[in-house]
């Protein structure tokens, strides 16, 4: 809710989210997972209005108090401690693009089952 | 489950692959200036999430993939993050939209439903026909990021300055 409000506003403004990761000095892994509504978003009022600085909204105006209300509302995402095997597949790759241009080994893609399903 | 160390990548010729990248840049990206804004097109025209992740070239070996759900691609965070890398990760995303565009249906004809069953494709697809998903996803990247009308227009600017350089 609150990361798709944001991700919304945030490519209606051509701001992609390397800058606006770096703009506002917070991690571009953790953001995604925000917008993605994976992680919660932050609650702290300074990092809210730094977000609407970012995005051009306005203190007190409609949209500033939608953003304030939508970050309250998913406050309570708790990240999965294990993803089920479903939402693991969903998020495993199609394909590989590795540096060495080989398939990957057994052992590298144990590893990247187990990062997935254990790191949402 | 059918036996995966006989499929074979289905064959698409150069030409397709080349037409399907021109046709992929006049939708996705009609103002045809360079360098084509690769992120730009993710983003917000194919409206895929684009999700750095940490370690994954330093662990894994993995610089970028599309998700099995087609939903965003996952690049590896310092790659994301670091100017030195985006020349290649440019390369890596438009690779990524080469199996989007080319591949995306493959894995409706395996029943795979779980990491297990995604893993044993994985390591029992011959590698040569692997080799095929990645040369054409490879051909596809090329040829949309490098337009060949307009590359060899710049060839052949050069080319004259060349000659009137040895004909002074």
């Amino acid at each position: 809710m609150f990361g798709e409000f944001i991700k919304a506003l945030r490519i209606e403004r051509d701001i992609g989210l390397r800058e606006f990761c770096r703009r506002l000095s917070i991690d571009a892994s953790n953001w995604s997972k925000i917008e993605r509504g994976v992680l919660a978003p932050p609650q702290d009022d300074e990092k809210l209005e730094q977000i609407a600085r970012v995005l051009n909204i306005k203190r007190g105006s409609e949209l500033y108090m939608e953003l304030k209300d939508k970050a309250a509302v998913d406050a309570g995402i708790i990240p999965k401690d294990l993803l089920t095997d479903q939402e693991t597949l969903s998020s495993l790759p199609m394909f590989f693009r590795t540096v060495r241009s080989e398939k990957p080994t057994p052992e590298e893609l144990n590893k990247l089952i187990e990062r997935i399903r254990g790191g949402g | 489950m059918e036996d995966i160390s006989r499929f074979k990548c289905p064959y698409i010729s150069k030409d397709q692959i080349w037409q399907a990248a021109e046709n992929f840049r006049d939708e996705f990206w009609p103002e045809s200036t360079l360098p084509v804004d690769i992120e730009r097109i993710v983003e917000k025209r194919l409206k895929l999430n684009i999700e750095p992740e940490h370690g994954l070239l330093g662990e894994i070996d993995i610089d970028a993939y599309l998700r099995i759900d087609s939903t965003g691609i996952v690049v590896d965070y310092d790659c994301y993050m670091n100017e030195k890398y985006m020349n290649r990760l440019r390369f890596s995303f438009a690779h990524e939209l080469g199996h989007f565009f080319l591949h995306k249906d493959i894995y409706s004809t395996f029943p795979i439903d779980d990491p297990s069953t995604w893993k044993d494709f994985m390591l029992n697809i011959p590698d040569k026909e692997y080799g095929f998903f990645e040369y054409q996803a490879n051909e596809f990247a090329g040829r949309t990021l490098v337009p060949r009308g307009r590359l060899l227009a710049e060839l052949k600017i050069c080319l004259q300055k060349v000659q009137q350089e040895f004909n002074r």
